[in-house]
């Protein structure tokens, strides 16, 4: 049987190339998930999934090093000093290491706001997606994918998805056009496909585009499932709220755990069982969780929704209260400026927090 | 009695809750067997001669004709007719491929041609989320467990076989696909690399006004904005007296050209001129102005005019030639070795217009 692949799709923040077998990472975070299941006591995560995480962090880093390499050598040799350290800003780009302007929000501005840059981070990711299903197809005959993309990541995902679907590439049929074959599951943690949407000239807009569940061989559609996740105080997809009406086969869930202060983090998502057993079930199985494990993974008696010492659960019960008031200051439609200061705001309070 | 009717009623109790359910074929784990004559292999060997030729219409009918034959169903079964419905489409649409065409040299336009127009969806296995086929003729992983054993897997094994047939089919198209976005990435990525570096505001500036091309081609122009540049500025009074001087330039206004050398090679580079009104700023004389043109990043030269004389005149005197900081580094390392051989040859021509 050959393996399912999950392509896995980062948010903001820093990410190494190796972001998802990181021993906190989502792979480690979904495998140690899986073994508290019976299915799992003979089988690794692994033999069923195949992982194929996706990096375009490096395309970030490549642009700001410019812009930090060349404010440098002009604020260096501005001997006349004409420029009076104007470019002093800039020389900060490339270091990330707790710079939070330039590790979380400038690779959403970057991406909201610079066509060039949106375009150069889709086409590398783009690349890595057609090189998988080009390999699996050639060496298995098909390939079964999915996409686990989590906050930026998920805007990320669903223009990706919606070009390498809708683009005649090199001026011929694309075979990879939902007529002729489409992903399994998209399973999107804390979306941001409807606040970071475009309308760039072959794009679509978030509700419009292919990036929805359907049947086989359907134009519009290019998935199969589609699984919407947020936490209930995570402000990053509360504005502008990915919520379709109508749609078949797509499942939003809400969860309400406080066990950490990184509520927004992706194996944060994934610990809860509400979040981790439907992946399991549509990417191994239907019977990689039983009915009956289910039942008893979600009771709150097994996983409370407060979580860790007495001390943090109280810091968690205040950050609750705190975090919905960012996200009501946010309201349902802020325009970028807003957005950004709610996200800064956000990050403090969960640094705070640890 | 009794015992007899208790005995019945345990077997019937076992064999409804237990026996069955054990022993039903369970599509997710199913796996092909290659020496079965239905399976992609056995197809591929037994019909080598019309595959070499592309004669897949054939093939499918064949296959087609085969399902009618096969023992295992009745031929009303709700999931025999699906799939014979499935087969007579895929039937009725290569009805109109011209394998011909495709053998005998331009074999992508047919085969483009056909994937423009028809849809190869619907035999992808395994069936995304378990849900084979469409609308009317929907056939779940559901209901091929509760048929019996032989006739799922004469199920499994013809769509599993038509589906690695059609891949085989798309697999030009594929290669085409994959290399067309490869390419697509390495323009992108060459662009930054070697285009004209931007500072942000110019990123958004070409980004608002330019727009970022298309995923496949960016854009073949950008504007230059306040762009802040290390030069080196060289007096023109006499050849004998050359000096240099570091300049901050800055690049105020200004556009700039792109042509690749081959569109569909992007390897092969890119070819890029312009040209910026600048200004440019020492300590030891009053700020200049000028123009600066570009050929690539290494060439950058221009002509500057200072008020040398604080007269207010800034074009009464010899202009400056400016060179970018890279053009200079390669001439100083070179001009020293030709400037004995040019005051040698200025000498010689001095002396004929005595």
């Amino acid at each position: 049987m050959r393996k399912h692949i999950l392509f896995l799709i980062h948010g903001i923040g820093i990410h190494e190339t190796t972001w998802a077998e990181e021993p906190d990472g989502p792979i480690e975070t979904l495998k140690r998930a899986s073994r508290q299941y019976s299915y799992f006591k003979n089988k690794e995560l692994e033999d069923k999934v195949e992982f194929a995480p996706i990096h375009y962090d490096e395309v970030f880093l490549e642009i700001v090093s410019q812009w930090q390499s060349d404010a440098t050598k002009i604020d260096q040799w501005d001997t006349s000093g004409v420029l009076k350290g104007s470019l002093t800003w800039l020389e900060a780009a490339g270091e990330k290491e707790k710079n939070f302007w330039w590790s979380h929000v400038a690779d959403v501005a970057m991406y909201r706001f610079f066509p060039l840059y949106r375009q150069r981070v889709r086409i590398h990711v783009i690349d890595q997606l057609a090189k998988k299903i080009e390999q699996a197809m050639d060496s298995e005959g098909e390939a079964t994918c999915s996409v686990l993309a989590h906050s930026m990541g998920t805007a990320v995902a669903h223009d990706c998805l919606h070009l390498l679907g809708t683009i005649r590439w090199g001026n011929q049929a694309n075979p990879l056009n939902p007529a002729h074959w489409r992903f399994n599951h998209l399973f999107m943690v804390a979306n941001t496909s409807r606040l970071l949407q475009t309308e760039d000239h072959e794009m679509k807009k978030a509700y419009e585009s292919i990036v929805r569940p359907g049947p086989v061989e359907e134009p519009d559609s290019y998935c199969a499932t589609y699984w919407n996740f947020r936490h209930e105080a995570d402000p990053v997809p509360f504005p502008r709220m990915f919520e379709p009406v109508g749609w078949r086969n797509y499942t939003s869930i809400v969860v309400r755990h406080y066990r950490e202060a990184s509520i927004h983090n992706l194996s944060y998502y994934l610990q809860n069982p509400r979040i981790h057993i439907p992946v399991l079930i549509k990417v191994v199985s239907p019977k990689a969780v039983l009915p009956e494990e289910e039942v008893e993974a979600v009771n709150p008696d097994r996983f409370p929704q407060f979580g860790g010492d007495l001390a943090f659960i109280q810091k968690a019960k205040d950050m609750a209260a705190k975090l919905e008031a960012v996200k009501n200051s946010m309201g349902d439609d802020p325009g970028p400026y807003e957005w950004l200061r709610g996200l800064v705001k956000f990050y403090e309070l969960m640094d705070g927090c640890r | 009695m009794k015992k007899a009717l208790l005995s019945y009623l345990i077997l019937s109790i076992s064999f409804t809750f237990f026996a069955w359910p054990a022993f039903a074929l369970n599509p997710y784990e199913w796996n092909t067997k290659e020496e079965d004559p239905r399976s992609y292999k056995q197809v591929k060997v037994r019909f080598n001669k019309d595959l070499e030729v592309y004669d897949y219409p054939s093939v499918f009918l064949s296959l087609q004709r085969e399902l009618e034959e096969s023992p295992v169903w009745t031929r009303n079964e709700p999931a025999y007719r699906s799939l014979h419905k499935a087969m007579q489409i895929l039937n009725e649409r290569f009805s109109h491929f011209e394998s011909e065409l495709s053998v005998a040299g331009s074999e992508m336009k047919p085969l483009s041609e056909f994937l423009d127009q028809y849809g190869t969806g619907l035999f992808q296995f395994p069936c995304p989320d378990g849900v084979c086929f469409r609308e009317d003729y929907t056939v779940s992983y559901m209901d091929l467990e509760i048929l019996a054993d032989s006739q799922a897997e004469d199920f499994l094994y013809r769509i599993y076989t038509a589906n690695r047939l059609l891949t085989d089919f798309k697999k030009p198209a594929l290669t085409v696909t994959a290399k067309a976005i490869k390419d697509a990435k390495e323009r992108w990525e060459i662009l930054m690399r070697e285009g004209m570096s931007q500072y942000p505001w110019e990123a958004a500036f070409n980004g608002w006004v330019i727009g970022g091309g298309t995923i496949q081609f960016p854009p073949s122009r950008q504007w230059v904005l306040v762009h802040p540049e290390l030069g080196v500025e060289i007096s023109t009074d006499g050849i004998k007296d050359l000096r240099a001087k570091e300049v901050m330039a800055i690049e105020l206004a200004g556009h700039v050209w792109y042509r690749w050398r081959d569109i569909d090679k992007p390897a092969k580079g890119l070819n890029w001129w312009g040209v910026s009104a600048a200004a440019s700023l020492r300590d030891d004389i009053r700020p200049g102005i000028g123009f600066m043109a570009h050929y690539g990043r290494f060439l950058t030269l221009g002509l500057t005019w200072h008020d040398d004389d604080n007269d207010s005149k800034w074009f009464d005197g010899a202009p400056y030639v400016i060179m970018g900081i890279d053009l200079f580094r390669f001439a100083e390392d070179r001009v020293p070795r030709y400037q004995k051989k040019i005051e040698e040859a200025l000498e010689i021509r001095e002396g004929y217009f005595k």
